[in-house]
Protein backbone atom coordinates (compact mmCIF):
# COMPACT_ATOMS: atom_id res chain seq x y z
CA UNK A 1 0.00 0.00 0.00
CA UNK A 2 2.63 2.29 0.93
CA UNK A 3 4.12 1.64 -2.38
CA UNK A 4 1.32 3.05 -4.19
CA UNK A 5 0.92 5.84 -1.91
CA UNK A 6 4.78 5.94 -2.85
CA UNK A 7 4.37 5.54 -6.62
CA UNK A 8 1.43 7.76 -7.49
CA UNK A 9 2.95 10.92 -5.43
CA UNK A 10 6.23 10.61 -7.70
CA UNK A 11 3.97 9.97 -10.64
CA UNK A 12 2.55 13.49 -9.89
CA UNK A 13 5.77 15.25 -9.07
CA UNK A 14 6.86 14.12 -12.31
CA UNK A 15 3.76 14.96 -14.14
CA UNK A 16 3.66 18.61 -12.76
CA UNK A 17 7.17 19.13 -13.16
CA UNK A 18 7.25 18.32 -16.97
CA UNK A 19 4.02 20.50 -17.43
CA UNK A 20 5.63 23.59 -15.40
CA UNK A 21 8.37 22.94 -17.89
CA UNK A 22 6.06 22.92 -20.80
CA UNK A 23 4.46 26.82 -19.38
CA UNK A 24 8.04 27.65 -18.95
CA UNK A 25 8.95 26.45 -22.37
CA UNK A 26 5.42 28.22 -23.63
CA UNK A 27 6.35 31.58 -22.07
CA UNK A 28 10.05 31.74 -23.39
CA UNK A 29 9.00 30.89 -26.70
CA UNK A 30 6.47 34.08 -27.01
CA UNK A 31 9.10 36.15 -25.46
CA UNK A 32 11.29 34.87 -27.92
CA UNK A 33 8.68 35.42 -30.62
CA UNK A 34 8.26 39.21 -29.29
CA UNK A 35 12.21 39.98 -29.83
CA UNK A 36 11.88 38.65 -33.37
CA UNK A 37 9.08 40.73 -34.14
CA UNK A 38 10.56 43.97 -32.59
CA UNK A 39 14.01 43.27 -34.58
CA UNK A 40 11.65 43.45 -37.74
CA UNK A 41 10.62 46.75 -36.59
CA UNK A 42 7.45 45.88 -35.96
CA UNK A 43 4.80 47.29 -33.02
CA UNK A 44 4.51 45.38 -29.62
CA UNK A 45 1.73 43.43 -28.79
CA UNK A 46 0.52 44.42 -25.56
CA UNK A 47 1.56 48.26 -25.99
CA UNK A 48 -1.42 50.02 -24.47
CA UNK A 49 -2.69 53.23 -26.21
CA UNK A 50 0.16 55.46 -27.70
CA UNK A 51 -1.22 58.87 -29.40
CA UNK A 52 1.83 60.04 -31.02
CA UNK A 53 2.54 62.46 -34.59
CA UNK A 54 1.49 60.47 -37.96
CA UNK A 55 5.45 60.43 -38.32
CA UNK A 56 6.24 58.41 -35.91
CA UNK A 57 3.86 55.32 -36.84
CA UNK A 58 6.39 53.84 -39.17
CA UNK A 59 3.97 54.20 -42.02
CA UNK A 60 4.80 52.54 -45.08
CA UNK A 61 5.12 54.34 -48.27
CA UNK A 62 2.04 53.12 -50.01
CA UNK A 63 -0.31 54.20 -46.58
CA UNK A 64 0.87 57.16 -46.54
CA UNK A 65 0.11 57.99 -49.70
CA UNK A 66 -3.29 56.33 -50.22
CA UNK A 67 -3.68 58.22 -46.99
CA UNK A 68 -2.90 61.76 -47.79
CA UNK A 69 -4.68 61.92 -51.19
CA UNK A 70 -8.21 60.77 -48.80
CA UNK A 71 -7.12 63.22 -46.31
CA UNK A 72 -7.59 65.94 -49.08
CA UNK A 73 -10.61 64.65 -49.91
CA UNK A 74 -12.26 64.18 -46.04
CA UNK A 75 -11.18 68.06 -46.42
CA UNK A 76 -12.70 69.33 -49.43
CA UNK A 77 -16.30 66.64 -49.73
CA UNK A 78 -16.21 65.70 -45.90
CA UNK A 79 -15.79 62.28 -47.10
CA UNK A 80 -13.63 60.09 -48.37
CA UNK A 81 -14.67 59.60 -52.45
CA UNK A 82 -14.24 55.47 -53.10
CA UNK A 83 -16.25 52.87 -53.68
CA UNK A 84 -17.40 50.66 -50.79
CA UNK A 85 -18.52 46.87 -51.37
CA UNK A 86 -18.84 47.40 -47.19
CA UNK A 87 -21.93 49.62 -47.40
CA UNK A 88 -23.71 47.35 -49.60
CA UNK A 89 -22.85 44.30 -47.82
CA UNK A 90 -24.25 45.95 -44.61
CA UNK A 91 -27.23 47.61 -45.91
CA UNK A 92 -28.52 44.28 -47.03
CA UNK A 93 -27.66 42.85 -43.80
CA UNK A 94 -31.13 43.11 -42.65
CA UNK A 95 -32.41 40.83 -45.41
CA UNK A 96 -29.12 38.34 -45.69
CA UNK A 97 -28.53 38.16 -41.38
CA UNK A 98 -31.68 36.00 -40.86
CA UNK A 99 -31.01 33.57 -43.84
CA UNK A 100 -27.69 33.26 -42.50
CA UNK A 101 -28.96 32.52 -38.62
CA UNK A 102 -31.26 30.24 -39.94
CA UNK A 103 -29.29 28.35 -42.31
CA UNK A 104 -26.57 27.99 -39.32
CA UNK A 105 -29.08 27.35 -36.11
CA UNK A 106 -27.74 23.69 -35.76
CA UNK A 107 -24.25 24.43 -36.25
CA UNK A 108 -22.03 23.45 -32.57
CA UNK A 109 -18.82 25.15 -34.32
CA UNK A 110 -17.52 27.46 -31.85
CA UNK A 111 -14.84 28.47 -34.26
CA UNK A 112 -17.52 29.32 -37.16
CA UNK A 113 -17.50 33.01 -38.30
CA UNK A 114 -21.21 32.66 -39.47
CA UNK A 115 -23.73 34.91 -37.66
CA UNK A 116 -25.43 34.07 -34.59
CA UNK A 117 -28.90 35.42 -32.96
CA UNK A 118 -27.29 36.87 -30.13
CA UNK A 119 -24.07 36.95 -28.16
CA UNK A 120 -25.17 34.48 -25.63
CA UNK A 121 -24.84 31.96 -28.51
CA UNK A 122 -21.26 32.64 -29.42
CA UNK A 123 -17.83 31.77 -27.62
CA UNK A 124 -16.52 34.69 -26.48
CA UNK A 125 -13.10 34.84 -24.30
CA UNK A 126 -14.74 38.19 -22.24
CA UNK A 127 -18.24 40.19 -21.80
CA UNK A 128 -19.64 41.74 -24.90
CA UNK A 129 -22.15 44.06 -24.09
CA UNK A 130 -24.22 44.93 -27.18
CA UNK A 131 -26.86 47.25 -27.82
CA UNK A 132 -29.56 45.21 -26.51
CA UNK A 133 -28.40 44.86 -23.52
CA UNK A 134 -29.19 48.37 -22.52
CA UNK A 135 -33.05 48.68 -21.44
CA UNK A 136 -32.41 52.50 -21.60
CA UNK A 137 -30.72 52.51 -25.09
CA UNK A 138 -33.17 50.47 -26.70
CA UNK A 139 -36.38 53.06 -24.62
CA UNK A 140 -34.62 56.08 -26.47
CA UNK A 141 -34.12 54.53 -29.37
CA UNK A 142 -36.94 52.28 -30.30
CA UNK A 143 -36.05 52.17 -33.54
CA UNK A 144 -33.40 49.71 -33.12
CA UNK A 145 -33.75 46.25 -34.22
CA UNK A 146 -31.00 43.84 -33.57
CA UNK A 147 -30.05 41.45 -36.59
CA UNK A 148 -27.25 39.30 -35.19
CA UNK A 149 -23.94 39.07 -33.96
CA UNK A 150 -20.76 37.78 -35.11
CA UNK A 151 -17.36 36.90 -33.83
CA UNK A 152 -13.88 39.01 -34.83
CA UNK A 153 -10.52 38.72 -34.05
CA UNK A 154 -9.09 35.01 -33.34
CA UNK A 155 -10.62 31.92 -31.26
CA UNK A 156 -8.64 30.91 -28.83
CA UNK A 157 -9.49 27.73 -26.68
CA UNK A 158 -7.28 27.83 -23.85
CA UNK A 159 -8.67 32.43 -23.47
CA UNK A 160 -11.85 30.88 -23.42
CA UNK A 161 -13.35 32.03 -26.92
CA UNK A 162 -13.05 34.87 -29.32
CA UNK A 163 -10.98 37.82 -28.71
CA UNK A 164 -13.81 40.29 -30.18
CA UNK A 165 -17.39 40.26 -31.79
CA UNK A 166 -19.44 42.76 -33.78
CA UNK A 167 -23.43 43.09 -33.64
CA UNK A 168 -25.53 44.04 -36.29
CA UNK A 169 -28.36 46.62 -36.30
CA UNK A 170 -30.76 48.68 -38.61
CA UNK A 171 -31.40 51.95 -36.92
CA UNK A 172 -34.56 53.65 -38.42
CA UNK A 173 -33.21 56.94 -40.63
CA UNK A 174 -29.63 55.92 -39.85
CA UNK A 175 -29.38 52.55 -42.03
CA UNK A 176 -27.43 49.52 -41.02
CA UNK A 177 -25.00 49.38 -38.52
CA UNK A 178 -22.59 47.52 -36.66
CA UNK A 179 -20.67 47.62 -33.07
CA UNK A 180 -17.57 45.97 -32.95
CA UNK A 181 -15.68 45.06 -29.92
CA UNK A 182 -12.31 43.91 -29.64
CA UNK A 183 -11.12 42.93 -26.04
CA UNK A 184 -7.84 44.20 -25.00
CA UNK A 185 -6.68 41.36 -22.68
CA UNK A 186 -8.46 38.56 -24.72
CA UNK A 187 -6.43 39.74 -27.96
CA UNK A 188 -3.25 41.31 -26.39
CA UNK A 189 -4.22 44.30 -29.32
CA UNK A 190 -2.79 47.38 -28.96
CA UNK A 191 -2.40 50.78 -31.31
CA UNK A 192 -0.48 54.02 -32.20
CA UNK A 193 -2.96 56.86 -33.29
CA UNK A 194 -1.71 59.42 -34.90
CA UNK A 195 -2.05 62.65 -33.15
CA UNK A 196 -3.35 64.77 -35.72
CA UNK A 197 -6.61 62.64 -36.25
CA UNK A 198 -7.75 62.06 -33.14
CA UNK A 199 -10.56 63.93 -31.33
CA UNK A 200 -11.91 63.08 -27.53
CA UNK A 201 -15.38 63.06 -28.72
CA UNK A 202 -16.32 59.76 -27.15
CA UNK A 203 -16.55 60.55 -23.66
CA UNK A 204 -12.84 61.97 -23.72
CA UNK A 205 -11.53 58.68 -24.78
CA UNK A 206 -9.16 58.76 -28.26
CA UNK A 207 -11.64 58.99 -31.02
CA UNK A 208 -11.12 58.28 -34.60
CA UNK A 209 -14.22 59.35 -36.95
CA UNK A 210 -14.20 58.94 -40.73
CA UNK A 211 -16.71 59.05 -43.57
CA UNK A 212 -15.60 56.87 -46.70
CA UNK A 213 -17.93 56.31 -49.95
CA UNK A 214 -20.07 57.21 -53.27
CA UNK A 215 -23.29 57.74 -54.15
CA UNK A 216 -23.10 54.17 -56.27
CA UNK A 217 -21.79 52.25 -53.60
CA UNK A 218 -23.82 53.89 -50.47
CA UNK A 219 -21.81 55.70 -47.53
CA UNK A 220 -20.23 54.14 -44.11
CA UNK A 221 -19.17 56.30 -40.90
CA UNK A 222 -17.01 55.06 -38.96
CA UNK A 223 -16.34 55.90 -34.89
CA UNK A 224 -13.62 54.25 -33.40
CA UNK A 225 -13.23 54.48 -29.81
CA UNK A 226 -10.07 53.19 -27.58
CA UNK A 227 -10.16 52.36 -23.55
CA UNK A 228 -7.85 50.24 -21.68
CA UNK A 229 -10.40 47.02 -21.80
CA UNK A 230 -11.94 47.61 -25.00
CA UNK A 231 -11.27 48.84 -28.57
CA UNK A 232 -14.61 49.53 -29.59
CA UNK A 233 -16.09 50.35 -33.56
CA UNK A 234 -19.37 52.12 -34.97
CA UNK A 235 -20.06 51.31 -38.18
CA UNK A 236 -23.16 52.69 -39.87
CA UNK A 237 -24.21 52.48 -43.94
CA UNK A 238 -26.20 54.94 -45.31
CA UNK A 239 -26.79 55.52 -49.15
CA UNK A 240 -26.29 58.94 -48.67
CA UNK A 241 -23.63 61.46 -47.27
CA UNK A 242 -25.03 64.12 -44.71
CA UNK A 243 -23.24 65.40 -42.23
CA UNK A 244 -26.43 65.57 -40.02
CA UNK A 245 -25.70 61.10 -40.02
CA UNK A 246 -22.48 61.40 -39.38
CA UNK A 247 -23.12 63.75 -36.06
CA UNK A 248 -25.80 61.07 -35.34
CA UNK A 249 -23.87 58.02 -35.55
CA UNK A 250 -21.60 59.98 -33.30
CA UNK A 251 -24.17 60.65 -31.04
CA UNK A 252 -25.14 56.68 -31.17
CA UNK A 253 -21.74 55.91 -30.08
CA UNK A 254 -21.61 57.86 -27.09
CA UNK A 255 -25.21 56.07 -25.96
CA UNK A 256 -23.40 52.77 -26.74
CA UNK A 257 -20.20 53.84 -24.60
CA UNK A 258 -22.29 54.62 -21.54
CA UNK A 259 -23.37 50.79 -21.44
CA UNK B 1 -29.56 50.48 -58.17
CA UNK B 2 -32.41 48.26 -57.19
CA UNK B 3 -30.84 45.59 -59.25
CA UNK B 4 -27.32 46.01 -58.46
CA UNK B 5 -28.59 45.72 -54.87
CA UNK B 6 -30.58 42.43 -55.50
CA UNK B 7 -27.79 40.99 -57.50
CA UNK B 8 -25.14 42.01 -54.05
CA UNK B 9 -27.67 40.70 -51.32
CA UNK B 10 -27.89 37.16 -53.65
CA UNK B 11 -24.35 37.08 -54.09
CA UNK B 12 -23.61 37.63 -50.50
CA UNK B 13 -26.39 35.12 -49.64
CA UNK B 14 -24.26 32.68 -51.70
CA UNK B 15 -20.93 33.94 -50.15
CA UNK B 16 -22.55 32.45 -47.03
CA UNK B 17 -24.06 29.18 -47.97
CA UNK B 18 -20.32 28.28 -49.50
CA UNK B 19 -19.53 29.82 -45.57
CA UNK B 20 -15.96 31.34 -45.54
CA UNK B 21 -14.23 32.62 -42.26
CA UNK B 22 -14.15 35.90 -41.79
CA UNK B 23 -17.26 36.20 -43.08
CA UNK B 24 -18.64 39.44 -41.27
CA UNK B 25 -15.95 40.83 -39.69
CA UNK B 26 -11.86 40.44 -39.95
CA UNK B 27 -10.61 37.05 -38.23
CA UNK B 28 -7.34 35.60 -37.78
CA UNK B 29 -6.17 32.05 -37.72
CA UNK B 30 -2.92 29.74 -37.93
CA UNK B 31 -3.07 26.24 -38.77
CA UNK B 32 -0.27 23.53 -38.30
CA UNK B 33 0.81 20.30 -39.81
CA UNK B 34 -1.96 20.35 -42.46
CA UNK B 35 0.09 19.87 -45.67
CA UNK B 36 0.98 23.82 -45.22
CA UNK B 37 1.62 25.52 -42.24
CA UNK B 38 0.59 28.86 -42.52
CA UNK B 39 -1.52 31.98 -40.50
CA UNK B 40 -4.12 33.84 -42.37
CA UNK B 41 -5.94 37.70 -41.65
CA UNK B 42 -9.07 37.80 -43.92
CA UNK B 43 -12.41 39.57 -44.04
CA UNK B 44 -14.76 37.83 -46.94
CA UNK B 45 -14.54 40.71 -50.33
CA UNK B 46 -13.52 43.48 -47.83
CA UNK B 47 -9.58 44.93 -48.57
CA UNK B 48 -8.11 46.39 -45.99
CA UNK B 49 -3.69 46.94 -45.39
CA UNK B 50 -2.71 44.03 -43.45
CA UNK B 51 0.78 42.30 -42.60
CA UNK B 52 0.88 38.79 -41.36
CA UNK B 53 4.12 37.20 -39.48
CA UNK B 54 3.88 33.54 -39.10
CA UNK B 55 6.29 31.92 -37.11
CA UNK B 56 7.19 28.14 -37.60
CA UNK B 57 8.89 26.23 -34.69
CA UNK B 58 10.18 22.02 -34.84
CA UNK B 59 8.03 20.52 -32.12
CA UNK B 60 10.87 18.90 -30.45
CA UNK B 61 13.21 21.86 -30.61
CA UNK B 62 14.34 23.13 -33.79
CA UNK B 63 15.35 26.87 -34.88
CA UNK B 64 12.92 29.29 -35.82
CA UNK B 65 11.97 30.41 -39.08
CA UNK B 66 9.66 33.30 -39.99
CA UNK B 67 7.23 33.87 -43.19
CA UNK B 68 6.03 37.64 -43.79
CA UNK B 69 3.57 38.63 -46.26
CA UNK B 70 5.08 42.42 -45.66
CA UNK B 71 2.22 44.93 -46.14
CA UNK B 72 -0.32 44.20 -48.64
CA UNK B 73 -4.15 45.40 -50.03
CA UNK B 74 -6.15 42.24 -49.86
CA UNK B 75 -9.07 40.78 -47.98
CA UNK B 76 -7.14 37.86 -47.63
CA UNK B 77 -3.53 38.14 -46.47
CA UNK B 78 -1.60 34.51 -45.96
CA UNK B 79 1.63 33.67 -44.34
CA UNK B 80 1.98 30.11 -45.93
CA UNK B 81 5.06 27.55 -45.58
CA UNK B 82 3.65 25.44 -48.48
CA UNK B 83 4.39 22.09 -47.89
CA UNK B 84 6.43 21.97 -44.39
CA UNK B 85 3.43 20.63 -42.56
CA UNK B 86 3.47 17.67 -44.92
CA UNK B 87 6.95 16.70 -42.95
CA UNK B 88 6.64 13.72 -40.70
CA UNK B 89 8.20 15.86 -37.83
CA UNK B 90 5.44 18.10 -36.19
CA UNK B 91 5.41 22.14 -35.79
CA UNK B 92 3.61 24.78 -33.55
CA UNK B 93 2.55 27.83 -35.64
CA UNK B 94 2.23 30.92 -33.92
CA UNK B 95 0.70 34.08 -36.41
CA UNK B 96 1.06 37.60 -35.31
CA UNK B 97 -1.01 39.60 -37.58
CA UNK B 98 -1.49 43.58 -38.09
CA UNK B 99 -3.81 46.29 -39.02
CA UNK B 100 -2.41 49.56 -41.27
CA UNK B 101 -4.29 52.70 -41.71
CA UNK B 102 -3.19 56.25 -42.34
CA UNK B 103 -4.30 57.06 -38.66
CA UNK B 104 -3.47 53.94 -36.55
CA UNK B 105 -0.85 51.38 -36.60
CA UNK B 106 -2.05 48.49 -34.81
CA UNK B 107 -1.04 44.71 -33.73
CA UNK B 108 -4.45 43.35 -33.87
CA UNK B 109 -4.64 39.58 -33.16
CA UNK B 110 -2.11 36.39 -32.21
CA UNK B 111 -2.86 33.04 -33.10
CA UNK B 112 -0.89 29.60 -32.29
CA UNK B 113 -1.73 25.84 -33.47
CA UNK B 114 -0.56 22.70 -32.83
CA UNK B 115 -2.55 20.62 -35.18
CA UNK B 116 -4.22 21.14 -38.07
CA UNK B 117 -7.92 22.79 -37.13
CA UNK B 118 -9.84 23.11 -40.20
CA UNK B 119 -12.23 25.92 -40.15
CA UNK B 120 -14.76 27.35 -42.18
CA UNK B 121 -14.04 27.85 -45.48
CA UNK B 122 -10.08 27.30 -45.42
CA UNK B 123 -8.80 26.70 -48.80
Amino acid sequence: MKNKILATCLISTVAFSSYATTAQELNADREENMQILESMGLPRFGGGIKVVPRSQLGLPKEVLESGAKEFKQRKTLGYVEKDMPYASKLLGMDKVGPINIKQNLTSNNDQGTHLRMSARNLKLAFNFKGVESDDLLLHENNNIKVIGVAPQGAFNKENGGWSGAAQFFSVNNLGVCSYGVMNVKASGTSTMLAMEDVTYEIHDKATLTKVEGSKSSGFIYKVKWYDDVNFHELECANSNFAPQIEQDVINLAKKIDRV
Amino acid sequence: MHLLSKTLVAGFICASLSAHAGLYRLTHHSRANCLNNESITWWAEIPGFWRVVSIHKEFYGGAKHTIDTNLRFSSRVAAIHWGEGSKDMPYTVWGYHYDYDYSEVKPVAQTKATDCQIIDGWI
